[in-house]
């Protein structure tokens, strides 16, 4: 809700008496009346700026304003099981997530002062921008605020959480995470880089429960005066696909940011680190699959055994050992695609074909081209 | 490795030596140089909403990229020291990545510590539609809405070549 600026204030205690007194309320006699009215502050609703909470238990919460239901969503997100806001336009309910909001000079609920706008459409709520000097405002009603702030030492940090797994995504310093001790930017190598990864990961072990054993150098560049460095997670001797922790190290030696994707679950699964499909073998499988799927004579440009997580439908991962082989199309039909051709995820153990994607080439020039041409 | 990233193993050397043949392509499929740069809605990885057509007034690099893509990696934060210098100046970056995950992509962004918007575009519906064939592939659009340049491969290797493509726009600017 950064950005929001509202004129009145209530109390913790006040609101939650409130909420209380209202749910608690038997839908009987006084139904008409507070179906009419804000749960907030008892105003008459006007429909074209109604928002509404649904909660868990199967209230339902109504509010005047969008500065009124922000007021009440920080007491009551965790009970909330959806929230709906209203189009000014049509009148039409529709979730939070679905609508764009735009802050502007517009006063909508005088009482409030409330100057948000909900449009269900994006035109309409770019023609309100540009009308009425208005910003673009993020959904202020995130039921899930992956972000919390936690101090060590003396240092404030944010850090984001992946909702799906817990696990920490981003963490960032204010001013800065840590200070690297005797850092030399003109005699920083790949060693200097893993023991830079380790003592980013002493320190924030506790979020990013990895070591640094665990982790490969994927790259390092100095750009205009800092490094940027890179490592895969691995599994044993195998990479996990798609996983990364990265940071940037300034002419300074300070590092204030960290970028993950790591994994951990696979950890309990004990998976097998050595194939026993050959790399022959896998491609075979796969150019069969292709065959069936899209006949060309392809061509494998690329190939690499892999731990490959796959997600399922309810976000649950899947840990698989895999050849992950990369085939082009051939040169005459690939100019006519956007697509180089197809990455094919191949289990190593099973010979099943676990996924299929498309694959986009590295610019022009660097495309392979076939051996007659 | 990344693989769609062992591409990189293998073609690495040889993408150094053919790396000048990369830019000055006078049209990538739809969009020509010259032309206006069709608009397209996006939602970043923040959550706000937005099109390229809303950017107009604004020069703007509208650049298709994936991680497992060593040049798009590295030249990620030499965008970023220019965006963060010509910002406030009418300078914007649209990186549109092509046919990864937001989870991928947030950490990239954490990585690198950049600033400017990071645009999803996982089944590269996008990237197909303004024509990219291959990435990173990036198109300069001037504040009318026109396509200036079309730089396809690895460009921004030097601080020099962003310096000469931007001059022209600021030239009060100190690069």
């Amino acid at each position: 809700m950064k950005g929001i600026c509202l004129k009145r204030g209530i109390s913790g205690p006040l609101l939650l008496i409130l909420l209380t007194i209202f749910v608690m309320v038997p839908h009987g006699g006084c139904q008409r009346e507070t179906a009419t009215r804000c749960s907030y502050d008892g105003v008459e609703i006007n429909p074209r700026y109604e928002v509404q909470f649904a909660m868990k238990d199967g209230t339902l919460l109504r509010f005047c304003s969008m500065a009124c239901a922000l007021q009440a969503f920080v007491q009551a997100k965790d009970n909330i099981e959806t929230v709906l806001v209203t189009d000014e336009v049509t009148g039409r309910k529709l979730r939070a997530e679905e609508a764009y909001f735009i802050e502007s000079s517009v006063v909508t609920v005088p009482h409030v002062n409330n100057r948000i706008h909900v449009f269900a459409s994006e035109p309409e709520a770019v023609r309100h921008r540009d009308q009425f000097s208005g910003v673009h405002l993020p959904n202020p009603f995130v039921l899930f605020d992956p972000w919390r702030e936690e101090m060590l030492g003396d240092k404030k940090l944010r850090i984001k959480i992946d909702p799906q797994t817990g696990l920490t995504r981003i963490i960032k310093g204010d001013p800065y995470i840590m200070s690297l001790q005797h850092f030399d930017p003109n005699h920083f190598d790949r060693e200097g880089a893993k023991k830079a990864a380790g003592a980013l990961l002493a320190l924030l072990g506790n979020y990013l429960k990895v070591s640094v054993d665990e982790l490969t150098l994927s790259g390092m560049e100095q750009i205009g005066g800092s490094w940027y460095v890179s490592f895969w997670q691995t599994y044993g001797p195998v990479i996990i696909f798609e996983s990364s922790i990265g940071f940037s190290i300034s002419p300074e030696g300070r590092i204030s940011s960290v970028g993950a994707l790591l994994h951990q679950a696979h950890k309990g699964l004990n998976l097998p680190t050595r194939a026993k499909l050959g790399l022959k073998e896998a491609e075979a499988i796969a150019r069969a699959y292709l065959m069936k799927k899209e006949p060309w004579d392809y061509k494998l440009v690329a190939y690499q055994l892999i731990i490959y997580p796959r997600k399922g439908q309810q976000g649950a991962v899947d840990y698989y050992l895999a050849y992950i082989l990369n085939f082009y199309y051939p040169e005459a039909y690939r100019v006519t695609r956007s697509w180089a051709g197809w990455i094919c995820f191949v289990d190593a153990v099973s010979g099943d074909i676990i996924d299929l994607q498309h694959l986009i080439a590295i610019a022009s020039c660097c495309m392979p081209v076939d051996d007659e041409t | 490795m990344k693989l769609k990233g062992a591409i990189h193993i293998i073609l690495w050397p040889l993408l150094l030596l053919l790396v000048p043949c990369c830019s000055g392509d006078k049209a990538v499929g739809r969009v020509a140089i010259g032309e206006r740069i069709p608009d397209f809605r996006y939602e970043d990885i923040t959550g706000i909403r937005g099109s390229l057509g809303e950017l107009k007034g604004r020069v703007v690099l509208l650049r298709f990229w994936a991680d497992w893509c060593p040049y798009c990696k590295f030249e990620m934060p030499r965008i970023n020291l220019f965006y963060q210098r010509l910002r406030d100046k009418g300078f914007d970056v649209v990186a549109v990545n092509v046919g990864q995950t937001r989870d991928v992509v947030e950490a990239f962004t954490a990585q690198l510590n950049l600033s400017y918007r990071m645009v999803m575009d996982p089944d590269g519906k996008v990237a197909r539609s303004y024509g990219v064939k291959g990435i990173p592939t990036n198109f300069l659009i001037d504040r009318a809405g026109i396509v200036r340049e079309i730089l396809v491969g690895e460009i921004f290797i030097e601080d020099r070549v962003l310096e000469d493509l931007l001059r022209p726009y600021f030239p009060d600017a100190n690069l």
